[in-house]
C-alpha cells in the first residue's frame, strides 16, 4: 500500500517538474526563434534604408 | 551588454542544476506527504517570481503614465508576459500537488480563487493590447490594468489570513519547517529570481529590437 503511494506521488512529482520544464523551454524556444527573425529582419531593412539612401 | 546577459545565462543554468540538486537529493523527505511534497521548493518560489513580474508591470505602468514614453509599456508588457508564464506554472503544478495531498485537482479556496483572477487579469490585459491598435491608447489602457491588476497580488499573498483557507501559510511554516528545507527553499528562491531578472532582460532585448524594426519600416515609408 505504501510503495503504490509512492509510485503515485513520484508520477505527480515527475509530471509538475516536467511541465515546470517543458512550458519554460517552450517559452525559451518561441523567444530565441523571435530573436533570430528580428535579427534578419533588421539586417534586410538596414540594407533597404541604405539602398533608399544612396539613390536619394 | 551581451556578454552580461551570456553569464547570467549560466549562472542561471548551473543555480537551476544546483537547485535541483538540493529538492531531489539534498531535502529530507516530508513525513505526512512523501516526495510530492518537492514540488513545494518550485511551486513557491515560481509564485513568488510571478509576484515579481506584477509588481515590475505596476511600477513600470506607473512610470509610463506619468512620463508618457513607451520604452515603459514594452518593459510593462514584457513583464506581464513573464508573469503570466509563471503564474501559469504555478496554477499547473498546484493542481498537481493538490491531487494527491488533498484528493482534488482543484477547490474554491480563497488562495487558489485569487490567483486565478489574477492569471484571468493579466490575460485580459494581453487582450486589451491585441484589440487595440493606436500604440498610445494601447499603453495607457495597458498601465490601467497593470495598476488596477496588480491589486490582486497582495490580495493572493493575505487570502490565508483573512479567509478560511486549507492552504498552507509558507510564514508560518517557516518557524516549523525543517532547517535543511529552508535552505534548499532560499536556494531555488534565488535561482528563480536570477532566471526571471535575465528572462526579462532578454525579452525586453526583442521588445527594443521590434521597435527598431518598426522604425526602419517607417524609415522606408517615408524614404519612398
Amino acid at each position: 500500500m505504501r510503495k503504490e503511494v509512492d509510485v503515485k506521488n513520484w508520477i505527480y512529482l515527475f509530471t509538475a517538474y516536467a511541465v515546470i520544464w517543458t512550458g519554460v523551454l517552450i517559452y525559451l524556444l518561441k523567444q530565441f526563434g523571435e530573436q533570430r527573425r528580428l535579427a534578419r529582419e533588421i539586417e534586410r531593412l538596414k540594407a533597404e534604408v541604405k539602398g533608399l539612401k544612396g539613390r536619394q | 551588454m551581451e556578454r552580461v546577459s551570456r553569464i547570467l545565462g549560466y549562472t542561471v543554468i548551473l543555480f537551476m542544476i544546483l537547485s535541483l540538486y538540493g529538492a531531489f537529493r539534498i531535502a529530507p523527505t516530508e513525513r505526512i506527504m512523501g516526495d510530492v511534497q518537492r514540488i513545494f521548493y518550485f511551486h513557491v518560489s515560481i509564485a513568488l517570481q510571478a509576484f515579481i513580474a506584477f509588481f515590475v508591470v505596476f511600477i513600470a505602468s506607473i512610470v509610463y503614465l506619468l512620463k508618457k514614453d513607451l520604452l515603459w509599456d514594452r518593459l510593462a508588457s514584457c513583464a506581464a508576459e513573464i508573469g503570466l508564464l509563471f503564474t501559469t506554472l504555478v496554477l499547473i503544478t498546484g493542481m498537481l500537488w493538490a491531487r494527491p495531498v488533498w484528493n482534488v485537482w482543484w477547490t474554491w479556496d480563497p488562495r487558489l480563487v485569487t490567483t486565478l483572477i489574477l492569471w484571468f487579469i493579466y490575460v485580459a490585459y494581453f487582450m486589451v493590447r491585441s484589440a487595440v491598435t493606436d500604440p498610445g491608447r494601447r499603453a495607457r489602457f495597458s498601465a490601467v490594468i497593470g495598476i488596477v491588476g496588480f491589486i490582486d497580488v497582495p490580495i493572493v499573498r493575505l487570502s490565508t489570513r483573512w479567509w478560511r483557507s486549507i492552504h498552507p501559510l509558507l510564514s508560518q511554516e517557516g518557524g516549523g519547517l525543517d532547517p535543511t528545507m529552508m535552505k534548499v527553499m532560499l536556494l531555488v528562491m534565488v535561482t528563480f529570481t536570477l532566471f526571471n531578472l535575465w528572462l526579462l532582460w532578454y525579452r525586453f532585448n526583442l521588445a527594443q529590437m521590434d521597435k527598431e524594426v518598426e522604425d526602419l519600416k517607417m524609415t522606408l515609408e517615408e524614404g519612398g
